[in-house]
């Protein structure tokens, strides 16, 4: 089996302090594989970054090794590792030109004359700013730099590039363009990426695998596909995309079968994958889109999960749609536009809600 | 009411309170400074082209006799062809290589010393820069004469050294090169600090991390990144310290005796009394002038084309 | 796995202890002078115990008269020197922060920076030839005059800064409400402007206080200021009463230092 690209082994990271220390970090372990792309994903404080810089080295590890190839690098200084980064501020050196800025590591790793200015050249040709060779810094607008930092973290043909939030600077429809051009460069160079973001929809677009963290733990690491459809937890559920969470109370059935009953919905039959012992409080999530409606008739039928429209949010290709059911709970539906569906949707009509039994999922604590 | 507010309509203009009245405002800066600086150095001026009066003062006659005696030895009459007159033009080269110097001995440790404190906490720092400010509060003249106690043959570190038997005979220190050097070291280095801090106050510091990313040692990443960026503070706290060290009286008179005559000096012997010559002051201390105005000029010219460039 | 400890980017080798070797340098000299002030002994080296003799010698031994005279003359000029400059640079710094930009701006500012351009000594020739060539007698007043010059660069620089840290919109809020413009300045200006104005007052007072090479030049046969008094005589030789002096005068220097410091920024806080 080959050896994973990055290996992170039990690391833990506590900052001292007197009165308070905090634990940014606790017991963290995963591998990256080769030439993946793989985002860190999570809110501000989830230990994210920290991690990030501690394979870069600018932190120390409380405990814990980092491996880079079967290789502990743990112990070098960040100039040691072949490792490089794209910073979130850039980080362009202001006194130096692109070119400089791009050719700086490998001036410092002693690399002859003609091979650093060949690929320079090489760098600036794949982020298309061959023409900016002689530009200082500031006069670049901020995608450009962006770029730069890219072409000057990627010249040392590093074995792993560390991304920490390269693109929460930039407006939207950039920040949209350069995802697909950092995902191209990706995979053109084969050099592993590890991506640092709070943004979901980013992860999701990028990603070939995600690793959901929140206070300092990996909550769940999937494809983007397994974390949106099968999130494991609460917080995966809730922090990739939206989620309705409804509790349940669980009954075994056969083998590892369960009969869930819900306040508002008929009795659904789930396979949890293990024996239950006896009666289980659970909860399920459904997602909005797979929650249809249907107009309330003046006759409903026993078992229906019906309630009020709060609030209908028009988002170009779909609607978000904000119910109130009987009982209370709150329910979020995602109508695309095209469909028959919506029909004559309108604030304070009553309608029935449903999903089909395969949309449940099943959500540990 | 409508009195009021009839009569108050020059008085609600826009635009702020000094409006129209600048000039009246900066009259008294202009005429104090003008009459007491800008005309005294021009009458400075007149003087250095004026001759000698031996019973002091100046005979209202004019000559170019400063400025040559300045560069020229014309022997006692003036029969002899001219001759380079090297007393002076030592004396202005012996000032350049001290101000030089203690312009490198302030760098080699005001910077180490400015960056440690900029890389404190803020509490640190407030309470360090205040302790490094305060002995430039304390009378230039105080200073100079505690440290000619300190090192004279019979002073303090003399005594300790002979008392702890690491010397036998006092070491000669004061009335040296080494003492003056010593003295515009100790007279100006809070001035190279505090510009060389306030730069890397502003320093980013993600910008080492940056070169530590890209394979750059520590001492490299000094020379290469930190010291680029902090260029300005640095040129600013050169400057601070290169020109009153040209131009320092105190230090080559105390400490330095009189083979180490400066600049200063000279000067000043040339107004003591009746018999001092003062078209040759006025005139060295033009030429002085005119250096530091013209080291200050390239240093505001450099300035405004770095702005420029940062555009 | 023990982790690596690490040092920090920021951080370098001998940089800490040259920071302390240079906190010694600048005050070594001046804690042994103080420490040796206290010395119970005729010789100026060899200590001979704690006393008080040499601070007695200064106010009440033979040279005391010279030396209280010369400090009554030396607070007289900081005193009034420090006024009258902080009057101007006052007034200088609401042209210069207050007004529009004018034709000659910068050339006022480059005017009140001179006296820190210029070398003190060439000042110093400057200003006594100016007063010989004007047959101005030299004294006091020609001391006085002097320093008014190099007071007011350093009076302007806390007033103006402090100036610019105080938002117009009330002085607006002032004439809005039908203040003169002198009212203005005074009920409202000038009270905010205060811990600047105190603080450039106090540094005019200092610098007037300390200054040497001009008052020495300008001040004419009779009269002496202390600097030029302690000059004077440590050319005589040091002696022990000669480290008294400087000692008061280091203290007196700290005291009024952190005072014009505390003001500033006690002002800032409001």
């Amino acid at each position: 089996m080959k050896k994973p690209a990055v290996d992170i082994v039990g690391i833990t990271k506590i900052y001292p302090h007197r009165l308070h220390p905090v634990t940014a970090l606790s017991n963290v372990s995963f591998d990256i594989l080769d030439n993946e792309f793989f985002t860190l994903l999570g809110p501000s404080g989830c230990g994210k970054t920290t991690l990030l810089r501690i394979i870069a080295g600018f932190e120390d590890v409380t405990q814990g090794q980092v491996l880079l190839y079967g290789d502990d690098i743990s112990p070098l200084a960040p100039h040691q590792r072949p490792v490089n980064t794209v910073f979130q501020q850039y980080a362009l050196f202001p006194h130096l030109t692109v070119s400089e800025n791009v050719a700086f590591g490998l001036k410092r790793l002693k690399q002859p004359g003609e091979q650093v200015s060949q690929r320079v050249k090489a760098m600036l040709e794949l982020i298309r700013m061959s023409d900016f060779a002689e530009r200082k810094p500031h006069e670049l607008s901020g995608g450009q730099q962006q770029r730069v930092a890219l072409a000057r973290a990627l010249a040392p043909a590093p074995k792993l590039l560390l991304l920490d939030e390269p693109l929460s600077a930039l407006d939207l429809k950039l920040r949209q363009a350069m995802r697909e051009e950092l995902k191209a460069i990706q995979k053109q160079t084969g050099i592993t990426f590890v991506f640092v973001t709070h943004d979901q929809e980013e992860a999701m677009a990028m990603s070939d695998r995600i690793a959901v963290m929140s206070n300092g733990a990996v909550q769940q690491i999937g494809t983007p596909q397994e974390v949106y459809t099968n999130p494991v937890n609460h917080f995966v559920a809730n922090f990739i995309g939206e989620a309705n969470i409804i509790e349940a109370e669980a009954t075994p059935m056969r083998g590892t079968s369960a009969k869930l009953a819900t306040q508002d919905w008929p009795p659904i039959r789930v396979d949890l994958g293990r024996k239950l012992a006896g009666p289980e409080s659970l909860s399920i999530m459904v997602r909005p889109e797979q929650i249809s409606l249907r107009p309330a008739s003046a006759r409903n039928k026993q078992g229906q999960a019906s309630g009020q429209v709060l609030g209908l949010s028009y988002l170009g290709s779909d609607t978000q749609c904000h119910i109130t059911l009987e009982s209370g709970l709150s329910i979020l539906a995602r109508i695309q536009n095209v469909s028959e569906e919506l029909g004559n949707l309108t604030v304070g009509q009553k309608v029935v809600v449903e999903f089909p039994e395969s949309a449940v999922r099943v959500l540990a604590k | 009411m409508a009195g009021l507010i009839s009569t108050s309509a020059k008085t609600k203009a826009e635009g702020s309170i000094v409006e129209g009245r600048q000039a009246m405002l900066l009259f008294p800066a202009w005429a104090v400074i003008g009459v007491l600086l800008v005309v005294p150095v021009l009458i400075m001026l007149i003087y250095s082209f004026l001759t000698q009066d031996f019973r002091g003062g100046v005979i209202w006659e004019f000559t170019l006799e400063a400025y040559d005696q300045f560069f020229l030895d014309r022997g006692l009459f003036g029969d002899e062809a001219p001759s380079i007159e090297w007393t002076y033009i030592l004396i202005f080269w012996r000032s350049f290589l001290q101000a030089f110097f203690a312009m490198i001995f302030c760098l080699l440790i005001g910077f180490p010393t400015a960056y440690f404190i900029a890389t404190q906490s803020p509490r640190s720092r407030s309470m360090l820069l205040f302790l490094v400010t305060i002995p430039y509060w304390v009378n230039l003249l105080i200073r100079t004469v505690s440290m000619k106690f300190l090192i004279r043959d019979t002073g303090p570190i003399n005594e300790w050294l002979i008392a702890f038997s690491v010397i036998d005979e006092p070491v000669r220190m004061i009335n040296t090169a080494f003492a003056v050097q010593l003295g515009l070291f100790y007279s100006y280095l809070p001035f190279m600090v505090l510009p060389i801090y306030a730069s890397i106050e502003r320093y980013n510091f993600v910008l080492s991390e940056a070169a530590a990313d890209l394979y750059t040692g520590r001492w490299t990443t000094m020379l290469k990144v930190v010291i680029p960026s902090v260029k300005p503070g640095i040129v600013a706290g050169c400057i601070l310290v290169f020109i009153p060290s040209l131009g320092a009286f105190l230090a080559p008179d105390l400490l330095g005796g009189a083979k180490n005559f400066m600049i200063g000096s000279l000067v000043e012997e040339q107004f003591k009394g009746q018999a001092g010559d003062w078209p040759f002051g006025a005139a060295v201390s033009m030429v002085l002038l005119t250096i530091i105005m013209i080291i200050l000029l390239i240093y505001a010219r450099s300035q405004a084309r770095d702005a420029e460039g940062a555009r | 796995m023990m982790a690596r400890v690490g040092k920090s980017i920021r951080w370098y080798p001998g940089f800490r202890a040259i920071t302390i070797a240079c906190l010694i340098i600048l005050y070594a000299p001046l804690i042994i002078v103080m420490i040796y002030s206290f010395n119970n002994s005729a010789s100026i080296t060899v200590w001979g115990g704690f006393s008080l003799i040499w601070y007695e010698d200064v106010f009440f031994g033979l040279e005391s008269a010279k030396f209280k005279q010369a400090t009554i003359n030396s607070l007289m000029i900081a005193v009034m020197a420090a006024v009258v400059s902080t009057a101007i640079a006052t007034s200088a710094s609401l042209a210069m922060v207050r007004g529009r930009a004018f034709r000659g701006k910068a050339l006022t500012f480059g005017l009140i920076n001179l006296p820190l351009m210029v070398p003190e000594i060439v000042t110093a020739v400057a200003t006594l030839i100016f007063f010989a060539s004007i047959g101005f007698e030299r004294g006091v007043l020609s001391i006085l005059l002097a320093h008014i010059v190099f007071c007011i660069p350093f009076a302007y620089l806390p007033i103006a800064a402090r100036l610019q840290g105080i938002s117009s919109i009330y002085e607006q809020a002032g004439r809005d409400l039908y203040a003169t413009p002198g009212e203005t300045f005074r009920l409202i200006l000038l009270p905010l402007m205060l811990p600047g104005i105190l603080s450039g007052f106090l540094l005019a007072f200092i610098i007037s206080l300390d200054d040497f090479i001009i008052t020495n030049f300008v001040k004419g046969a009779g009269v002496e200021t202390l600097p030029t008094a302690i000059f004077g005589a440590v050319k005589q030789g040091i002696k022990p009463n000669i480290m008294a002096i400087s000692s008061i005068m280091l203290v007196v220097s700290f005291i009024l230092v952190s005072i014009s410091y505390l003001i500033s920024h006690m002002g800032r806080e409001k």
